[in-house]
């Protein structure tokens, strides 16, 4: 019992922010809810199926945050996760772009509430890879330092930019890269040499955002840190 | 050197804080001046003016924290400092609403590059109104402790939202509240007394989503400090 309690205590923020994440994601679906009783179609439900994408590197992180604390695990599961959890993690940004629906006229409902229904999901997934971000960079800091853990948030960033586009332009999902690696490897090279105008702007635009996004979340999360918290061992 | 550093040593993460925001706006203008270059047009100059409106508050609740640090003005600085923030509060996050003009596109540029365009400028006064309202959050906690000073979040989140409400279906501005303050009052109490079906959604479902993006990066906050007996030794 006082395991366990002790666990729940020494976790508690995450425990926190995985419910405010799960709320945050049941009012996304209850809103899009609302939507289809009010108009009677079924846009923007490629929404819910794109968050629940998003969740996915999400769960990866935390399941590689648990095991790393295991050191025997560490050199053999940490690979793995982080793997896949790069794989995914283009999921969750990209939420942002399907901003651009807006464009299509609709006359289902009115602007202002698919605006809102937007800024829900988008938020939402913006701030699970945030998170998911963070854990993961706080694992590579601890293993391999400070300096590797400012690198890897840089690289994924542009990474996961660069996802991101590939699944808005070039219509890959995560999964193509389990099946069919080949064929998403010569397409990328073949971006990679001869480059779009749009590639390199969006993936540039796209990945200075997120790590603006990143490093204000940061800095002002050891702004709160200055706040005097109780201490936990002391309840 | 040595006395700069320790004077800038208490507020760095402040400093990071503001410096970040100055950048991101610097680029939010550059990718607009880049987006009146390709275009050859002004669509979407409201939002430089609307970035501007959104350091108002920031600029406000600074000027607050450094009154609240003087004890013999604080009964009369910081509820005046408080309402002049309350009052422009609104104006930071209403850029996020400036998203419904993409749901009239504008022909001549590609819509991704007006969504990256305003999701620069939205989420920058977000933020601007994030860290403004902890600003303000921090100043009641320390005279009136921490259950006020959420009681403080959750009613700004509530009138925040009405006042995106109002900027947005009513066009008023914050400094109407200055010219015609009277008129304007009534006028509210008279949409207080008849609220409509748009206003109780878009009240209600922004203030939550407000609230609760408060709620996740201030929690976000406190995961980092779980993490921090781990990494004290290196940072005394």
């Amino acid at each position: 019992m006082d395991a366990i309690k002790n666990f729940l205590l020494r976790n508690r923020y995450k425990i926190a922010i995985f419910s405010l994440m799960a709320a945050a994601s049941a009012i996304c679906i209850l809103l899009v809810a609302a939507r289809i009783a009010y108009s009677d179609t079924i846009r923007y439900t490629n929404l819910v199926w794109n968050l629940f994408l998003a969740w996915i590197p999400f769960v990866l992180a935390y399941l590689a945050y648990t095991l790393s604390w295991k050191k025997r695990l560490l050199y053999l599961v940490i690979p793995i996760t982080a793997f896949l959890w790069l794989i995914f993690f283009p999921n969750a940004p990209y939420i942002l772009t399907d901003l651009q629906h807006l464009a299509k006229e609709s006359t289902s409902a009115p602007l202002w509430y698919d605006v809102i229904v937007m800024v829900w999901f988008s938020w939402t997934g913006l701030l699970l890879g945030l998170v998911s971000l963070y854990l993961m960079h706080d694992i590579i800091q601890r293993t391999f330092g400070r300096m590797a853990g400012w690198a890897f948030v840089f690289i994924v960033s542009g990474l996961s930019s660069f996802g991101v586009y590939l699944g808005r332009f070039v219509r890959f999902n995560s999964w193509d890269l389990l099946n069919d690696p080949k064929e998403i490897v010569v397409t990328i090279l073949g971006l990679a040499i001869d480059p779009s105008m749009r590639l390199i702007a969006f993936t540039i635009l796209f990945a200075v955002f997120y790590l603006f996004v990143y490093l204000t979340l940061y800095s002002f999360a050891h702004l709160v840190r200055e706040h005097p918290l109780p201490n936990p061992a002391s309840n | 050197m040595k006395k700069l550093y320790e004077h800038v040593q208490p507020v760095k993460f402040r400093l990071t804080v503001f410096a970040l925001l100055c950048g991101a706006t610097l680029l939010s203008l550059l990718l607009f001046r880049v987006r009146t270059l390709l275009s050859d047009s002004l669509d979407y100059v409201f939002l430089v003016g609307n970035i501007f409106l959104a350091w108002i508050p920031l600029g406000l609740a600074h000027t607050a924290t450094a009154f609240a640090w003087k004890r013999r003005y604080i009964m009369w600085s910081v509820p005046i400092s408080t309402a002049l923030w309350l009052l422009f509060f609104p104006n930071a996050p209403y850029i996020l609403t400036d998203l419904q003009h993409l749901g009239h596109p504008k022909p001549g540029i590609p819509v991704w590059f007006d969504v990256l365009l305003i999701i620069w400028f939205a989420w920058t006064g977000l933020l601007l109104g994030m860290v403004s309202l902890f600003l303000m959050q921090d100043i009641v906690r320390r005279e009136f402790g921490g259950i006020v000073g959420w009681v403080f979040v959750f009613a700004v989140g509530f009138l925040g939202s009405l006042g995106i409400y109002i900027g947005r279906f009513l066009r008023w501005n914050s400094w109407d509240m200055f010219f015609n303050p009277l008129g304007r009052l009534t006028e509210l109490l008279y949409y207080a007394a008849h609220p409509s079906m748009q206003s109780i959604i878009f009240i209600g479902v922004f203030s939550t989503f407000f609230i609760f993006f408060y709620v996740t990066i201030y929690a976000f906050g406190l995961l980092l400090h779980e993490q921090a007996p781990k990494t004290s030794q290196e940072t005394p």
